[in-house]
């Protein structure tokens, strides 16, 4: 049975704390401190409920070594919530002193391959459970690449013993965005890895779409969900929703979409 | 080249060679809107103070200044603030919002952590004495007449 969750942020503690059901959530690291827990993540845990530790800074892209405060910090908090893995991202956030405050691509090249393949490696010796890491979204690529994403992130997760955090979301936008063969995708991906699904909402705006994770989830990132449910079992889905908070009705609306989804794809191969 | 990506970015230097120019322009304006949204949700207040200029506000502010260090909207804003006060556009709302952040936590370096030990902040405002107290046991006291 596939855990259906959501991405817990302080604006929906408590319509997660009244829904029973979710017991998969996430929390952004570097919103929160392992030393000061928020009282309704506590109870959360308490409650059986399992509470990944969801990096956006650790940079592991960067051409420079990994900043092992913040990889201290995630293996801390990994610790405090007892979570049975760190997620991250395959992107780079900074480079030379330089921030961008958001996660951007890598080029898909042999040589980045070997950077990031470095600090992986370097991340999962400093952590105390495995690392599961995500594609991202992303409006332009790099020019000159050797490699296409996915056989990038296969190679990546697979030299360095990885999980996967797949977000069809993300993939939904980058197929459209960048005219990506999704279901292509999916299968070039080693599913086997899989250690959870990110699925989120976004908007059209000038004719590209963006991953705004403040926007209702469109139909086609359900659709491949539904895709991804037909090749393999689904440990946990996790919608991600960070502005513009809808009504609770609304949100309830999105997971039941969600399960729905999930259930219509794990029919077609009878893996309930 | 990672590195002149990021400053073609946030900080308007020349884009590099090779890339679609349309696409990294929406990704400029996408993570300046995302820096606006983030730093008006952790200082409504102050948001509010600058009214419908904000977003013009915001922009002017955040072409001279790069991210800070933690890349946090609270630390981000803090600098905005900073920046509204010089230009003689907080209210007093916004103010009181500044002085809670300045009770609580130190910018070192762009970076946020809380403040600890006793400490004593006192704000006067256009109408009310506001004063802070922060005692070993005790905890923090707000008083206000």
């Amino acid at each position: 049975m596939t855990d259906v969750g959501i991405g817990w942020r302080p604006e929906l503690a408590l319509m997660i704390e009244r829904d029973p059901r979710i017991r998969f959530v996430e929390v952004v690291a570097e919103n929160i401190s392992p030393d000061d827990l928020p009282r309704p993540l506590l109870k959360l845990k308490e409650r059986g409920a399992t509470i990944i530790p969801h990096g956006t800074g650790l940079s592991l892209g960067t051409a420079e070594p990994l900043d092992q405060k913040r990889l201290a910090h995630l293996a801390r908090l990994a610790e405090r919530l007892d979570a049975p893995f760190v997620s991250e991202h395959i992107a780079f956030v900074r480079a030379a002193g330089h921030d961008s405050g958001h996660l951007l691509p890598l080029p898909h090249t042999h040589a980045a391959l070997d950077v990031l393949s470095e600090n992986i490696l370097q991340a999962r010796a400093a952590l105390p459970v495995p690392l599961a890491l995500e594609n991202i979204a992303t409006l332009f690529e790099w020019p000159g690449a050797e490699m296409s994403e996915v056989a990038f992130i296969t190679e990546a997760l697979e030299r360095t013993d990885t999980r996967l955090l797949l977000d069809v979301a993300n993939l939904y936008a980058n197929a459209r965005n960048h005219g990506w063969d999704a279901l292509a995708y999916l299968d070039g991906l080693p599913l086997g890895r899989l250690a959870y699904v990110h699925i989120a909402g976004g908007v059209t705006r000038h004719q590209l779409y963006h991953d705004t994770h403040a926007h209702p989830t469109p139909s086609g990132a359900l659709d491949l969900l539904e895709q991804l449910s037909v090749r393999v079992p689904l440990p946990a889905v996790l919608l991600e929703r960070d502005d513009h908070f809808p009504a609770e009705a609304e949100l309830r609306g999105e997971l039941d979409a969600i399960a729905a989804a999930i259930e219509r794809g794990a029919q077609v191969n009878c893996h309930v | 080249m990672q590195a002149q990506l990021v400053g073609a970015l946030v900080e308007g230097v020349p884009m590099p060679a090779g890339f679609d120019r349309e696409r990294l322009a929406a990704v400029a304006e996408a993570l300046r809107s995302k820096r606006a949204r983030a730093v008006a949700r952790a200082w409504p207040q102050s948001a509010r103070a600058a009214g419908d200029a904000f977003a013009a506000r915001f922009a002017e502010y955040a072409r001279a200044n790069p991210l800070p260090g933690d890349s946090s909207p609270l630390a981000d804003g803090r600098a905005f603030v900073a920046w509204l006060e010089r230009a003689g556009l907080l209210t007093d709302a916004a103010r009181l919002e500044a002085f809670a952040f300045d009770a609580r936590h130190r910018l070192r370096k762009g970076r946020v952590t809380a403040r600890r030990g006793p400490g004593l902040r006192v704000l006067r405002l256009r109408r009310r004495l506001v004063v802070v107290i922060r005692l070993p046991f005790v905890g923090e006291r707000w008083l206000l007449r």
